[in-house]
């Protein structure tokens, strides 16, 4: 299912309105589940949470749709979250709010370095050439040195042009 | 180094394996994936072996799981060069083996292909290049799964980034009868690394052997993971060695007593599990080392703890105990082995 805000990303959380006495449900994506609710209440951890806070008359619940289904191999979230496997390459981009933070936990690094597919070899090689460099840049401001600092800061901009 | 000790170095660092991940672009995989989607799996990736012009060619034969016999697979399992995860899948699972075994492919295991290089001693570049190799000969011909933040993309998030697995295979009962392990178990974890049973979790401690592998696959590159598994096992293996050597100096007699025991029951031993005889001649070759057993041959041991593997496919079934009969067939061919090796020595 595709969110009924954006229509572009997968509708991976069920919004519950209950509005005077009135239910309805709302089919969102994660950012647009946010979105539609962060202005009036506190947001924090989409996936888990199950959110019921009663503002007067008005209840809003919003909880994982565990049910959502990658469009690709058809795995659900529900699934996802217990086995903790993919179910195929676009799992990787359809769960991508579900892969980051434990990509995280289990490496440490979010970026790839290393052999690439030969299609993507020069691409990779700025990207991970960047990430060297911000290491570097990062470690020259540590130490004060600020002059070296400013020449990684702009081979870093040279790369991204 | 004099030929005992470079022998000795080799002896510790039993083998060493290097293993990539990959998988195929837009396909289920193999635990998502339908009967007919491993079908084109199977002949995707054998094509890309077989039609290749390589000389690799030639090499390699393609094994459906599903046409070997239980012994086979059993033999496959314990030289490593198949999983238990691949023996057990009903079907669409193969292995493509070149010919002295020492490259093996694993088609729909976890993910869809596994270049796996097993060699003996200590050879982490050796075995890297040969399964790097490859992986650019497989991925000439079919699209992988690549994600320009994420690396090769795998099944489980583990395997994400490099899909390299490295790992080395130590013989270390020294330091495992002197109670120093679980201090190297703190340094290897310290270091990002970890520790595995030769057969999978919970088989620790097997024969007192060991098996030390990066842990982490993603932003690290293949080059940096070498290095450090490959540090880290000579610190290891420096170690086992000092062990070795002080065991020898002390003369103590409980570990001389051990050793006897260990080699005696080997003699005689009327049946036995894998798990013990294999611990059992860990331990004897050990003494052989400190020159306690002149009338034995390691050669023959070695050959031996080849030969004795335990009945994997039980354990991955979860049937814990092996059979009577299987026990006493081992025990048999042990006391023969031995005995047969010390007639030829005293000859």
């Amino acid at each position: 299912m595709i969110c009924v805000k954006c229509k572009k990303k997968p509708a991976l959380m069920q919004l519950t309105i209950i509005k005077n006495g009135k239910k309805s449900e709302l089919n969102l994506c994660e950012d647009c589940a946010k979105e539609s609710v962060i202005n009036s209440y506190m947001f924090e951890n989409l996936i888990t949470a199950l959110f019921h806070i009663a503002n007067e008359d008005d209840t809003v619940l919003v909880k994982a749709d565990n049910t959502a289904r990658c469009s690709h191999c058809g795995l659900t979230y529900g699934e996802l979250s217990s086995s903790g496997k993919a179910g195929c390459d676009g799992c990787y981009e359809e769960f991508a709010s579900l892969f980051s933070p434990v990509v995280k936990k289990i490496h440490g690094k979010t970026q790839h370095m290393g052999k690439s597919i030969s299609s993507r070899k020069e691409e990779m090689r700025s990207r991970q050439e960047i990430v060297i460099l911000k290491e570097k840049l990062e470690e020259a401001v540590q130490n004060e040195n600020y002059e070296k600092a400013a020449e990684y800061r702009d081979l870093i901009k040279s790369y991204k042009q | 180094m004099n030929i005992k000790t470079e022998k000795r170095l080799a002896d510790i660092a039993v083998s060493t394996r290097v293993r990539l991940a990959r998988n195929l672009k837009s396909r289920p995989f193999p635990h998502r994936a339908s009967e007919e989607v491993l079908k084109k799996v199977c002949q995707d990736v054998s094509g890309a072996i077989f039609e290749s012009n390589s000389y690799i060619a030639e090499e390699f034969k393609f094994i459906d799981m599903n046409a070997i016999g239980d012994n086979e697979k059993e033999r496959l399992m314990a030289t490593h060069l198949i999983s238990p995860n691949l023996a057990l899948r009903s079907h669409g699972a193969a292995v493509m083996l070149n010919q002295n075994e020492q490259i093996s492919i694993l088609v729909n295991e976890e993910d869809h292909i596994r270049i796996q290089c097993i060699l003996p001693g200590l050879a982490l570049e050796e075995a890297f290049e040969t399964a790097n190799k490859i992986d650019d000969l497989i991925e000439s011909r079919v699209e992988y799964a690549f994600d320009d933040e994420l690396g090769y993309l795998t099944a489980c998030p583990t395997n994400l980034g490099t899909g390299a697995r490295m790992s080395v295979m130590l013989h270390l009962p020294a330091l495992t009868l002197t109670n120093n392990i679980e201090k190297m178990l703190y340094t290897v974890s310290r270091c990002g690394l970890t520790i595995r049973g030769i057969y999978g979790e919970g088989t620790e401690n097997m024969g007192d052997l060991y098996q030390i592998s990066n842990q982490k696959s993603l932003g690290v590159k293949e080059e940096e993971i070498l290095l450090s598994v490959k540090s880290v096992t000579r610190g290891i293996i420096k170690r086992e060695r000092e062990m070795r050597e002080e065991l020898i100096e002390k003369g103590d007699t409980t570990i001389q007593d051990k050793i006897m025991r260990a080699y005696g029951t080997l003699l005689y031993a009327q049946k036995i599990e894998a798990k013990e005889a294999m611990q059992l001649l860990s331990i004897a070759k050990l003494g052989i080392d400190m020159d306690l057993l002149p009338e034995a041959n390691i050669e023959k041991i070695d050959e031996v703890i080849g030969n004795i593997y335990p009945s994997l496919l039980r354990y991955a079934k979860g049937i814990p105990n092996e059979e009577n009969i299987v026990n006493i067939q081992r025990a048999d061919y042990i006391r023969q082995a031995l005995r047969s090796a010390e007639n030829e020595k005293q000859r």
